[in-house]
């Protein structure tokens, strides 16, 4: 360790934790998305199913 | 479960990220003239270039997977891939102007890799002006990948080749890698180096993935959206 | 194909011979920006300041010119080609002949950069084939780059943007090698230099005769 003591190591801390909320926050940007991405499938398979009726009654 | 399984290697790079701050500012570092604790940065502005490198390299393997099947997807890959590399381009700048003022006493000189690097910026922010300017989806997206393909080769041999050819570099390490020289290879620093390179990366891939994804999905909506 | 290529650019010169409207045209842009500069500079230039002058100056008319070239062509025209032509044709016959047309607007470029602002070459040859050298690398550089500007919108414009970033180390090095001929070095010293200008207009030349074909059709 070098004796710039106290001084770095209030750094390294507030640096991991700036490194740490940009992670939290990927994480949960993620799981928005995997609920969008999912809600989006069933929307359109909605659609799709939709418009199979609509040839079928034709 | 599966979370671990899809995502275990985010943490693995958080966890690189977390062990090269602490380690890159407090383990000891070789005293070399001028430099000297300033050197530490490396562990930073490399791991930049290094991702940025990294991503615009997978943009041009887009390009050129778009420029083979004519997919879209390919085409919105390339596009994001120069986004995030322009992120970590602009940190790299920061991070290199930062180290200059403490150690040549300005914020910029007139050199061959500092000029390379600015050049680069230009030439994908220029892409984007590209896709910008172009309103058919095929249209842009078979320019753009053009564009990105004839930019990337002009920028490597710019950044390669020409700041060995012409005069020397001021800039640190001209010997043979453009990044590392004698000194950066001392042993105490080589255990946070590679490291800091790996998580630097495994980063901008992480953070390359979000955005194409927040991207195709507005995309699919629109087109959900433009269906009805 | 090199009969093609022959062909195309026959072709564009009797066009261009016939109105001259390219080559007057930048030819009135670098009397015009020339006498500019003379006015505002004629007594504080040195010689550092008056090589990259040149230079800056035969970059905006080489960019002026190049972007004329591709879009001039009218549609009805374009596609006909695309029923003659290889699409490494009409690439290679654009380049060639916009290497051409610049080498002689750098001609007059140089002629009229002289007469106002003085000429403080001593190695003149070296300063001239550098000249030649670079505007054939310029060539290779904008004619691809124009072929995709010309098909957005805001050519000129966009021309500009996309074209200086790829430029500017071609650019850097020509700069170098005209302010050793000015200072009056050797060929043989600065051969080096020469051979990368060389090298960069062929990298572009073969980038540019893969590329081309994809975005030809539009």
């Amino acid at each position: 360790m070098i004796e710039s003591g106290e001084k770095m190591i209030v750094v390294v801390m507030v640096l991991s934790i700036i490194l740490a909320g940009i992670a939290a926050f990927l994480f949960f940007l993620e799981r928005r998305l995997d609920k969008a991405e999912k809600k989006l499938g069933e929307l359109e398979n909605q659609k799709r199913s939709l418009e199979n009726n609509d040839l079928k009654i034709r | 479960m599966t979370f671990l399984r899809n995502n275990w290697w985010k943490i693995i790079g958080v966890l690189i990220l977390l062990y090269v701050i602490a380690g890159g500012l407090l383990f000891e570092a070789p005293q070399l003239p001028v430099i000297r604790e300033t050197v530490r940065n490396i562990y930073f502005h490399v791991g930049m270039w290094f991702s940025m490198m990294f991503i615009l390299f997978m943009s041009l393997f887009f390009s050129l997977r778009y420029l083979r099947y004519f997919r879209p997807d390919d085409d919105l890959k390339a596009a994001t891939a120069v986004k995030t590399g322009l992120v970590f381009g602009t940190l790299g700048l920061l991070t290199g102007m930062i180290w200059a003022q403490n150690t040549w006493g300005s914020y910029w000189v007139n050199d061959p890799k500092l000029n390379g690097a600015a050049v680069g910026m230009l030439t994908y922010l220029a892409y984007m002006v590209l896709r910008g300017s172009v309103d058919e989806h095929d249209k842009k997206a078979r320019l753009a990948a053009v564009y990105n393909i004839f930019a990337f080769v002009l920028f490597f041999v710019f950044i390669m080749i020409l700041p060995r050819l012409s005069q020397g570099s001021i800039h640190p390490g001209i010997e043979g890698n453009p990044a590392l020289s004698a000194g950066d290879l001392d042993p105490r620093m080589r255990k946070v180096f590679f490291p800091a390179i790996a998580g630097w990366m495994i980063m901008a891939w992480w953070l390359f993935r979000v955005y194409y994804r927040i991207l195709r999905l507005r995309k699919n909506i629109d087109e959900l959206n433009e269906n009805d | 194909m090199l009969s093609e290529i022959g062909h195309m650019i026959r072709k564009e010169i009797t066009l261009e011979w016939r109105e001259k409207s390219a080559f007057n045209g930048v030819l009135l842009y670098l009397v015009s920006t020339v006498f500019v500069c003379y006015l505002s500079f004629a007594r504080l230039i040195d010689v550092p300041t008056w090589n990259s002058l040149f230079w800056i100056i035969m970059l905006f008319a080489s960019i002026n010119a190049v972007l004329k070239s591709f879009l001039q062509e009218r549609d009805g025209r374009l596609l006909y080609y695309y029923t003659l032509l290889k699409p490494q044709s009409i690439i290679n016959a654009k380049i060639v002949y916009n290497a051409v047309l610049m080498a002689a607007l750098g001609m007059a470029g140089l002629l009229v950069f002289v007469s106002f602002m003085g000429n403080p070459v001593q190695n003149m040859p070296l300063f001239v084939l550098n000249m030649l050298l670079g505007v054939a690398g310029f060539s290779s550089v904008l004619s691809m780059v124009s072929a995709i500007a010309s098909k957005a919108r805001n050519n000129f414009t966009l021309m500009a943007v996309l074209s200086f970033p790829l430029v500017l180390p071609l650019l850097l090095v020509l700069i170098k090698v005209s302010a050793a001929a000015i200072g009056g070095a050797g060929l043989v010293e600065e051969l080096p230099n020469l051979l990368v200008i060389v090298l960069l207009a062929g990298i572009t030349l073969v980038l540019s005769n893969i590329l081309f074909p994809y975005i030809w059709k539009e």
